[in-house]
Formats: structure tokens, C-alpha cells, sequence
């Protein structure tokens, strides 16, 4: 889960990391300063290059551009930067261990300069061999890093300034599976489609293809998207319906990718800790009780199989034994359409 | 590596334990004790349970954990089943990674094995079964597959098997961005492994376990290696279901990890039922 860039900053300004003074704005009327920076608070990068930072002599009036964007703009004091530098904690996958990158010169580009970026294993403070007032900052970053279960706690630019060091901006994901130690992040989290999903105890991420997909397991949903692309079709979404999932969780899954209005939709299954059986019987019953003027094209194998052909069989419903017949299916019913 | 071992299950007494412990049993697999903390006294499918791993060792041997706990508790299970010696199969899914890092590193320090978190654990077809797939896709043989996925590990299996080609050992090393046995370790192990000859590598976007592999692999690796890797038409910045499965930038892509496997000679299949072919043909 990212955090928004004021978000961030509260927890720096808990743990004692200098951030710039500033309030956050939804309406015009409670920017109380004419000399100000305004940042849009989204999540998405380069917000400078996307025009979503404004340095702003009029920021009364110039906040209605950002707000027409999004709906929270931080406000704040512009400060004097000498020099800017980048400081950031993430995870190192292959290493298996929290490594600490730092850069004498920070800056929105700061990807492109990889060679300009020290990387340090940190299993502990000590290990942190900056001085003085980086050795500082960066320790109080680090338990951050560890308090909140981030992935990944980011200052682009920490600047240098008369007052000391700065962080300007804050960047901080937090591990999605640590959530249930971290409650009061989320109820302030932004509700959206994708989100719902995940709370269901589905993985949903919407694409823009015409071929709705749901199956179980990552893997095998990300290769019946490849093989979709693979013989020239375009999915609707990722929809992984997780291990085990009821008839109900099942339901739920086709209400989600039939409500974008698909021409076709393709279930994968490949039955493990997943009943097919159980599967079936959401299909069946949605189909019931719902109306549907699309192809249903099924793949079913594994647990129950028997059970789920049967019943599939007995409503009119078709399963096939291999995933890429299934594909090429589905393609087939998008180019006749 | 896990031929006759004797295995302990901690979560036993919850749904996926108890499920998997039978299926285990089953196929075959030497289940000598099961853990779950104030359930100590039950009996699982004529499994005796103890309230911890401590407890289980002072009646039985034991040389592999396999752990159904939920996420909330797995570390604490998993140092548990370190401190005492085993090497572990963590089947949760959703630990966070943090803990995996301490695990991992722990388990490192001990000189023991982790296999996962959120993986369906290891198989020898035949044999042993430490995980939750369903034993009957698999034939014993001389292929081994090692793969990030769950399911498509199945998907693959499947076809392997219907094709006549059997498995010498099927491990999913898991989805999360940090786990413990990885590509590396298990191209090494089945390089010196009399039953394997060739291998099945089934890889998926995020962090760069398959790069560093291609990179082993330029070393000078003795079997065919035929790879296949899930997510070439994932979107950059979405989490693809696996906590590891995301495209950040231009790291994790499938086309960097698909290049860098066939630089070093590695043939990619562009869909599962490709591999078959892969592996029929010379060379």
C-alpha cells in the first residue's frame, strides 16, 4: 500500500525527520498563503514533469488547477535547498535483506544515474556508515523502515539547507501482508474497485481487453492472459480467485468481471486446494439467476473434476480439458463478433 | 533431499493441515508428529499432536517441518522449527516480508533448508510428497521442474505427464518477493542429482530471481534447461496476485528475463504446451 506524500510526512515529522512546514487542502478557500508550493497528493511519479507541483507566487488562485486533478493538495513553505540528495531504504529480493541507498545528488532523475548510487546491506543501525546529521536522519528512516513493514521508504531530495537536512518529499510503501499490524493505516485507505477485490480474497486488476479471465492462482491467470495475447486476443482483466475459494467468492468474481460488459469470459481452473465442484456451482447458479448474453467458455481440471463436468453438463454448460483450446475459443468468438 | 523423511506438520489441527496431512500420508510421506500449540494430546489422522516443536522432538526424530500456520503466527512457527534443527516448508500465504527476510537469514545462519513462504512445497513423484499439490498429476521420472507459481506448476505437470514425461522432483520455491530456497540453489542441487537430466525452470515478472539464474546458469551448467515465464503482457505498476509479481520501471519484466535466459542458451517456451516440444527436441 502506498502512502501519500503528507502521509509520509507525519511519520517522518513523528520520528523526528525535518519536513517542510505545511497544511493540506479539498477547497480553495483554505489555502491561507499567496507564496506556496502545491503538490498534488496522487500517487502516481513525476508529478514536476506532469505539471501536478506548482511553485506558486498566487496559491490561492493557483490551487484550483491542481484540485480540478485530484482531491487533496499539500500547501507548503518553500524552503532554500543548497544541495539535494537521495536517501532510501527498499528490499533487496535476491540478497534476502534490507539494503540503504544513498546518493550525494538526488533529484527527479535519480534512476538514471544508478552508478551515483551507494548500496548498503543494513541488518541493523550499526551498520549504517554515513556521518553526522545523515547518519541521523538515515537512522530514523531505518526504523521506519522496520516500525511499518515498509518495502520501500524513499527521500528524493533530502535537501541541505541553512536549517539542517530536509526531507522534501516522502515516498513509502507499506507491505500489503503486514496490514493486519498496521490497522489504522488502513482505514483511511481509498476505496477502489481493485481494492474491494482484494478484500474479497481475490487478486482484480482491470485491463482493457474484451475477454473477461477469472481462474485460480497468479501463475496460471498471468499465462492464460499470455496465451490470450499469444493467438491474438485481448484480456478484460487479471481476476486470480485465490486457493480455495467457495461458491459464493466465485459469484462474486463474475458479478465483477461481467459488470464491465466483456464479450466473452473464459474460466481457468485447475482444481488443487480449489473444489471444482464448487466452482461449478457458481456458475450454474449465477447463470440462473442472472441473465447472460455472452459465451461462458470453461476449463476445469483437477479436484472434483467428475462432479463439476456433470454439473456443468446437466445446465448446458461446456468444460474443456486444456487451457489453450479454451483460448483459442474465446478468440475466436471476439473475431466473429 | 526429502526421500524418507521424517516430516512434522505445524498447523495441523486447522482445516489446510488437516487436509494436507491426509493427502501427505497418503502418497506416502512419513508424517510423524503434527504441532499446534494447546492442542497437544489430540490425535490427526492417527497423527499424535504436541503443543510445540520441543515437545514433538522429545518423542519422535524428525528432519522437515511443513507449516499450514496462519500469517499472523508463521514466524514465530517457523523459528520455532529452525531453533530446533529443521529445515521448513512454509505453505502460508500473505507473511510479511519482513519476517520472511528473518526467517531466511536465520535459517541461513543454522545451515537449514526454507522452502517458500506461499509455495505448494516439493514433491518427489512416487516418493514424497511435502506440500499441497495434487499427487495424482505426477509420474515418476527423470524431468525435474522448479518453479515461482502454484497452479501453473500443475498446468505444466500435467502436460509433461500426458506426454509421457515423467518427473524426478517438482519444488515451488513461492511468489513472495522474499523466500527461502530459490533457482539457484535448486539448478545446483539438481545438477548433481543422478535422477534428474533435464530441467523445467517456470519463472514470472518481478525482482530478478531468473536473471541471477541465467547468470548461474553462463557458469558452465552441465543439463537442458528449458524455460517458460509467466506475465509478458502484465502491466507495469500492477501486483499480479504474487506479492513478488509486479513490474517496477524496467526491472521485472518477462522480456528481460526471457533475453537473459536465451543469451545463456536456455530455450523459452512462448506457452506451457511448448515446453513439451522444448524438451523432445536435441540439443
Amino acid at each position: 500500500m502506498k502512502l501519500k506524500e503528507y502521509q509520509g510526512k507525519e511519520i517522518f515529522r513523528k520520528y523526528g525527520i525535518n519536513v517542510p512546514e505545511g497544511y493540506v487542502v479539498s477547497k480553495p478557500e483554505e489555502v491561507k498563503d499567496d507564496k506556496a508550493v502545491l503538490k498534488a497528493q496522487v500517487l502516481e511519479g513525476s508529478r514536476k514533469k506532469k505539471g501536478l507541483i506548482i511553485v506558486s507566487d498566487n496559491a490561492k488562485q493557483d490551487v484550483e488547477k491542481l484540485l480540478g486533478k485530484c482531491s487533496e493538495v499539500l500547501v507548503e513553505e518553500m524552503i532554500q535547498i543548497e544541495k539535494e540528495s537521495y536517501l532510501s531504504f527498499t528490499i533487496d529480493r535476491f540478497e534476502k535483506c534490507v539494503k540503504m541507498l544513498y546518493a550525494e545528488e538526488g533529484g527527479i532523475d535519480i534512476e538514471e544515474n544508478p552508478d551515483k548510487v551507494k548500496k548498503l546491506k543494513v541488518e541493523n543501525v550499526e551498520d549504517i556508515t554515513l556521518q553526522g546529521s545523515l547518519k541521523n536522519v538515515a537512522t530514523k528512516l531505518f526504523k521506519i523502515m522496520k516500525d511499518y513493514d515498509a518495502e520501500l521508504v524513499e527521500i528524493n531530495p533530502l535537501a541541505f539547507t541553512k536549517e539542517g537536512l530536509v526531507a522534501v518529499d516522502s515516498k513509502i510503501i507499506i507491505d500489503d501482508n503486514s496490514l493486519f499490524r498496521h490497522l489504522d493505516l488502513v482505514e483511511n485507505k481509498v476505496c477502489l474497485a481493485e481494492d474491494r477485490a482484494s478484500m474479497c480474497g481475490f487478486n482484480y486488476v482491470e485491463l482493457d481487453g474484451n475477454i473477461a479471465v477469472i481462474g485460480n492462482g497468479a501463475g496460471l491467470v498471468m499465462s492464460t492472459l499470455d496465451v490470450i495475447n499469444y493467438y491474438g486476443g485481448k484480456p478484460a482483466d487479471f481476476l486470480d480467485i485465490g486457493g480455495g475459494a467457495s461458491s459464493e467468492r466465485m459469484e462474486e468474481a463474475m458479478r465483477l468481471v461481467l459488470s464491465r460488459n466483456p464479450k466473452v469470459l473464459l474460466i481457468n481452473i485447475f482444481g488443487g486446494i480449489t473444489r471444482c465442484d464448487e466452482i461449478a456451482k457458481a456458475i450454474v447458479n449465477y447463470k440462473k439467476n442472472n441473465s447472460i448474453n455472452i459465451p461462458i467458455i470453461v476449463r476445469m481440471i483437477g479436484t472434483n473434476q467428475k462432479q463439476a463436468q456433470k454439473l456443468l453438463n446437466e445446465n448446458c454448460i461446456v468444460a474443456l480439458e486444456s487451457m489453450e483450446d479454451c483460448v483459442k475459443a474465446a478468440v475466436e468468438v471476439v473475431k466473429n463478433d | 533431499m526429502i526421500n524418507g523423511a521424517k516430516v512434522i506438520v505445524q498447523g495441523i489441527t486447522g482445516k489446510q493441515g488437516r487436509f494436507h496431512t491426509k493427502a501427505m500420508i497418503e502418497y506416502g510421506t512419513n508424517v510423524v508428529a503434527g504441532v499446534t500449540p494447546g492442542k497437544g494430546g489430540e490425535v490427526v489422522h492417527g497423527v499424535n499432536v504436541y503443543n510445540s516443536v520441543k515437545d514433538a522432538l522429545e518423542e519422535v526424530e524428525v528432519d522437515w517441518s511443513i507449516l499450514f500456520v496462519p500469517a499472523k503466527f508463521a514466524k514465530e512457527a517457523a523459528m520455532e522449527a529452525l531453533q530446533n534443527g529443521l529445515n521448513i516448508v512454509v505453505i502460508t500465504e500473505g507473511v510479511p516480508v519482513h519476517d520472511e527476510i528473518e526467517i531466511v537469514n536465520f535459517a541461513k545462519q543454522k545451515g537449514l533448508k526454507v522452502v517458500g513462504p506461499n509455495c505448494p512445497g516439493l514433491i518427489v513423484p512416487g516418493h514424497t510428497k511435502l506440500g499441497i499439490m495434487p499427487g495424482d498429476i505426477f509420474r515418476k521420472g527423470n524431468v525435474a521442474v522448479v518453479s515461482r507459481s502454484g497452479t501453473l506448476t500443475y498446468e505444466v505437470i500435467n502436460q509433461l505427464t500426458m506426454n509421457g514425461i515423467g518427473q524426478s522432483m517438482a519444488v515451488g520455491i513461492g511468489g513472495d518477493p522474499v523466500i527461502g530456497m530459490d533457482f539457484i540453489d535448486l539448478l545446483n542441487y539438481f545438477e548433481n542429482d543422478d535422477d534428474t537430466d533435464k530441467i523445467v525452470l517456470i519463472g514470472e515478472i518481478g525482482g530478478d530471481l531468473e536473471e541471477h539464474a541465467a547468470e548461474f546458469i553462463a557458469e558452465g551448467y552441465k543439463k537442458k534447461i528449458v524455460a517458460y515465464i509467466a506475465g509478458v503482457f502484465a502491466p507495469e505498476g500492477k501486483r499480479m496476485g504474487h506479492a513478488g509479481a509486479i513490474i517496477s520501471g524496467k526491472h521485472g519484466t518477462a522480456k528481460s528475463k526471457i533475453e537473459a535466459l536465451e543469451k545463456v542458451g536456455v530455450k523459452v517456451a512462448k506457452v506451457p504446451s511448448e515446453i513439451v516440444k522444448l524438451l523432445q527436441t536435441e540439443g
